[in-house]
């Protein structure tokens, strides 16, 4: 037992050290190392996608030409949107913190195709190459929508849809692998209504990506297809209909909006029970709520095409289903809160995201409602207003939420604990220049500002430099946040197996974990959110098998 | 990990040769039957609009078919007919949604969502009425000078109250 | 250190734990083993025809808008290859549930011989496809050219939306060639492996996979016969 006032021991044997060597990295088929390699690329992506970001800001500082000519501003703001969404957001939490805890949370050894999981994430890559090359050579400018009729007769659309095309791929096999390994893989004991909150929402991720990424690969291609020969499907001079390619961009791009929230849910709701000292509220409830987000979220595309040209009627369905799905965040929105109260609530970093995400994605959600509604949107289609409404959901919803999750799952992934004040400071930092940025948006948007504009009247300017500011300040955040996991790295603490308190099965293993996982197969016998059960559990030496109740199960012959 | 299984080749149903030689029998026969009902609706046009769904059926029969024998659903793990059906009915969601705009373009007798072809031959068929159209609108009484020129009798006094 | 843990770490040389070779170590089964790969290639199954609904929607839009060129473009198709193409495939699907047949059995040479005879008859729809795509390149029509010539199809020249009707015949049909000669690779890369005997009653996981993959090929063209070559 480790005495109060003594340091951890660092763990010997984990998956960091199981193999040395850069080829070890680049032919792993461990599950921990390929969620590692994600995590630092969909961090450097985030970053090129930030700087993308703070140059459009800079631009918009003044009315006018600030640094660069409109041309190169359209360029700017659609690889900035290209690479957020689908080099950054879109694989962000599955990929690096789905790959890295799925397996050990339902106790398994590896998700069930582990080649695949390698082949994916070289795929993902191939994906990023191909989109830097088509930033580098120049002409995208369409935005990151590639809406037909300007994309059909713009130049070189066609390496950026190839790049979507091919990181569809590897969302897609990530999303196969996932919900193979949810079905196949669990521990002896673990039963669906024992599944963590979190692969609730891996999985029903996983679902839509499976089922609405390969429309985005038709549509890219049919893109592709219509620029190299002309079908004439999109492009009205050849007889198409632009609204066309908008049904078939969208049916992926929406539930894909999905994609990006549902990890993220599922991320608070762990830090929800940890830092409530608390069984969640409504686990049933969340876990359905996932899986009927996921269903409805096929049915509301359209309300992105409001004022495109589609018919009336169709206009109404999708509004009124618009509203629909609204319903399962809400449940999920009281079910967090029901968590906190009469909890026992620990403000740590990972707590005080979770928060901030209360907060942000909340108003995000509810002004896609108000954007869902059909005559409002007339007014706010294309302006600011949807640009602060999008950045809500996304950034200060599955960024921030990513962030907490990061800082909770730090400690395991590293062993090591950051610092906390460090961690805080740069939350606060955040906090405030995202709404500084963000907020100022809703306003401008609201009086008629258009998003995607390079100049603007000078009533906006105020507005226009209030928000530049607040990226400045959100940047410095960011840049704090990422200097506090760099420095525990080497200057942190060595934690324990569960330095939180946490029920779920990772913090049964060491921090970091073993190669394996677990040292012998576990047997769930409670709930994952279970205190008073899981102190039984947890009271172990801190090294990641006081586990009294774990068998040792062996491999069956054929 | 045990389930129920038939222990002839590492415990995995085997689907009789029976079964499987039926099924492609059935497949050619409606094959046979998909061509027939074509040429029959060509030779009997006013019956025409059945050629969609009736080929969309036999083809959906046809796939069932592929399906739960070839692909051996039927004798499979409940989990991926599941995943079969879902599917069939995303592809439905997909098309049905689009279809209900395409298909409702003119749902409320505007010109709404016309094609450029279209808008092309609406303009021909303006243009051809063109004098007829300015003759008629020089009828048209709008401004003072209007009612003055037309000796027409203005419909409301607009002078401001004194 | 558990016996598994050893194992595992240190990788084939030293294994003192007897299960089969083709079962990997994070399964603890071969019949897990075999389920995961089976839903495995099924969610995959579903991303392919997410994948083809693109086409049939675009499909369903045009024809629904301009009823009259679709018919008289999809006219000068002939129903005679279609119908033999449908033949052709539905056997392959039949030489291919038998190999699976065979093996299960384990009759790998029965099995190598029903491989064969299934990429086979995939090498015949794709050689009747090569006739029916040379015919519409003399004609003036392929995939990027549109000069209708010859009096087989001139009178598309003057057929309003005929070229997008024409070319979408070309995409739906060139993605699913495409599918049909990636299967046939996948079964030939099989039949070797089999021939090899890496195949057997135990273990033939990839034969299943590649069966049922070149089953939606099959069941793509069930799909597009009709409602590419019987117009009414």
């Amino acid at each position: 037992m480790i005495e109060p006032g003594q340091t951890m021991p660092a763990i010997e044997h984990h998956y960091l050290n199981a193999e040395k060597g850069i080829k070890s990295w680049l032919t792993t088929v461990d599950h921990k190392r390929i969620g590692i390699m994600y995590l630092i690329s969909v961090a450097l992506f985030f970053a090129i996608g930030g700087l993308l970001a703070v140059f459009v800001r800079l631009e918009l500082l003044t009315p006018g030409k600030t640094i660069m000519d409109a041309a190169m501003y359209n360029r700017v703001f659609s690889a900035h949107g290209i690479v957020m969404v689908f080099l950054f957001i879109i694989p962000s939490i599955p990929a690096s913190l789905g790959n890295f805890l799925l397996p050990i949370m339902i106790g398994a050894k590896d998700v069930a195709f582990p080649r695949l999981n390698l082949a994916s994430f070289y795929i993902y890559w191939a994906g990023g190459i191909l989109g830097i090359i088509g930033m580098l050579s120049g002409a995208v400018d369409t935005g990151w929508t590639f809406y037909a009729p300007y994309s059909t007769t713009t130049t070189t659309v066609v390496w950026m849809t190839l790049a979507v095309f091919v990181a569809g791929f590897s969302s897609i096999l990530t999303g196969l692998n996932f919900v193979v390994t949810i079905h196949k893989m669990r521990a002896p004991g673990m039963t669906w209504t024992r599944l963590p909150l979190f692969l609730w929402g891996i999985y029903a991720t996983a679902i839509i990506q499976v089922l609405a990424t390969p429309v985005i690969g038709i549509t890219m291609l049919l893109l592709m297809m219509e620029k190299l020969i002309g079908i004439g499907i999109f492009d009205p001079k050849l007889g198409g209909d632009p609204v066309l390619y908008q049904h078939f961009f969208w049916f992926y791009s929406h539930p894909a909006v999905y994609i990006m929230i549902l990890p993220a849910m599922g991320v608070i709701s762990e830090l929800m029970a940890t830092f409530s000292r608390q069984k969640i509220f409504g686990y049933k409830a969340i876990a359905l709520s996932s899986m009927a987000i996921a269903l409805v979220s096929f049915l509301v595309w359209g309300h992105h095409m409001f004022v495109a040209g589609q018919s009336e009627v169709a206009a109404i369905i999708f509004s009124a289903i618009t509203y629909l799905v609204g319903v399962p965040t809400g449940i999920k929105v009281i079910s967090w809160v029901g968590t906190m109260y009469k909890g026992s609530i620990s403000l740590r970093a990972p707590m005080i995201y979770a928060q901030m995400f209360l907060f942000l994605f909340t108003i995000g959600g509810l002004t896609g409602i108000m954007l869902g509604s059909l005559n409002v949107d007339v007014h706010l289609h294309d302006t600011y207003y949807v640009v602060a409404h999008f950045h809500y959901v996304m950034m200060g919803g599955t960024v921030i939420a990513f962030l907490g999750g990061l800082h909770y799952w730090w400690p395991k992934m590293t062993g090591k604990m950051y610092n906390e004040s460090l961690a805080k400071w740069a939350a606060g930092l955040i906090f405030i220049g995202f709404n500084v940025t963000f907020f100022t948006q809703f306003i401008m948007g609201s009086q008629g500002m258009p998003r995607r504009y390079y100049d603007y009247v000078p009533e906006y300017a105020h507005l226009h430099a209030f928000s530049t500011y607040g990226s400045w300040i959100l940047g410095l955040g960011l840049l704090i946040a990422f200097i506090c996991f760099i420095h525990s790295l080497f200057k942190g603490e060595q934690v324990g197996a569960d330095p939180w308190g946490g029920t779920t099965l990772e913090w049964l293993t060491t921090s970091p974990p073993d190669a394996h996982n677990f040292k012998r197969v576990p047997l769930v016998t409670r709930n994952p959110y279970d205190y008073d059960a899981a102190y039984d559990d947890l009271l172990g030496d801190g090294m990641g098998d006081g586990a009294s109740r774990t068998p040792i199960v062996t491999p069956t012959k054929a | 990990m045990a389930h129920g299984h038939n222990h002839e080749g590492g415990g995995h149903f085997i689907i009789p040769q029976s079964v499987l030689r039926n099924t492609f029998i059935a497949l050619v026969v409606l094959t046979l039957i998909t061509v027939g009902t074509s040429l029959f609706l060509h030779a009997v046009p006013s019956l025409g609009f059945l050629g969609i769904p009736l080929a969309i059926l036999l083809a959906t029969g046809k796939a069932s078919l592929v399906v739960m024998y070839f692909m051996g659903i039927k004798y499979d793990k409940p989990i991926n007919g599941v995943i079969a059906i879902g599917m069939v009915l995303f592809v439905a969601i997909f098309l049905v949604f689009t279809l209900m705009d395409t298909t409702t373009r003119k749902a409320f007798g505007d010109r709404f969502g016309t094609t450029q072809m279209e808008e092309a031959e609406h303009w021909k068929a303006l243009k051809a009425r063109e004098k007829e159209i300015l003759e008629g609108a020089k009828k048209v009484p709008l401004t003072p000078a209007d009612y003055q020129r037309l000796g027409a009798a203005p419909v409301a006094d607009t002078t401001a109250a004194q | 250190m558990s016996t598994i843990a050893t194992a595992i770490e240190t990788g084939h040389q030293d294994h003192d734990h007897d299960h089969p070779e083709y079962l990997q170590h994070h399964f603890v089964s071969a019949d897990q083993q075999f389920d995961s790969a089976k839903m495995g290639i099924w969610l995959f199954l579903v991303t392919e025809v997410l994948l083809f609904s693109g086409i049939f929607v675009a499909y369903a839009v045009f024809r629904n808008w301009y009823p009259e060129s679709f018919h008289i473009t999809f006219s000068t198709l002939n129903i005679v290859y279609g119908f033999v193409n449908t033949c052709v495939l539905l056997t392959s699907s039949y030489t291919m549930v038998m190999a699976i047949n065979s093996i299960q059995n384990n009759q790998v040479d029965k099995m190598v011989n029903y491989l064969f005879t299934t990429v086979a008859l995939g090498a015949v729809f794709m050689l009747i496809k090569t006739i029916e795509y040379k015919e519409k390149y003399d004609g003036g029509i392929f995939f990027w050219l549109w000069e209708p010539h010859g009096h087989h199809y001139e009178h598309l020249a003057n057929v309003a939306y005929a070229s997008i009707f024409m070319k979408l015949y070309f995409v739906a049909t060139g993605i699913h060639g495409l599918h049909v000669l990636i299967g046939m690779f996948l079964l030939l890369w099989v039949a070797w492996k089999g021939k090899e005997g890496r195949w057997s009653s135990d273990y033939y996981n990839y034969v299943e996979v590649s069966g049922l993959y070149w089953h939606l090929v099959d069941i793509i063209w069930i799909f597009l016969f009709p409602l590419l070559y019987l117009t009414s």
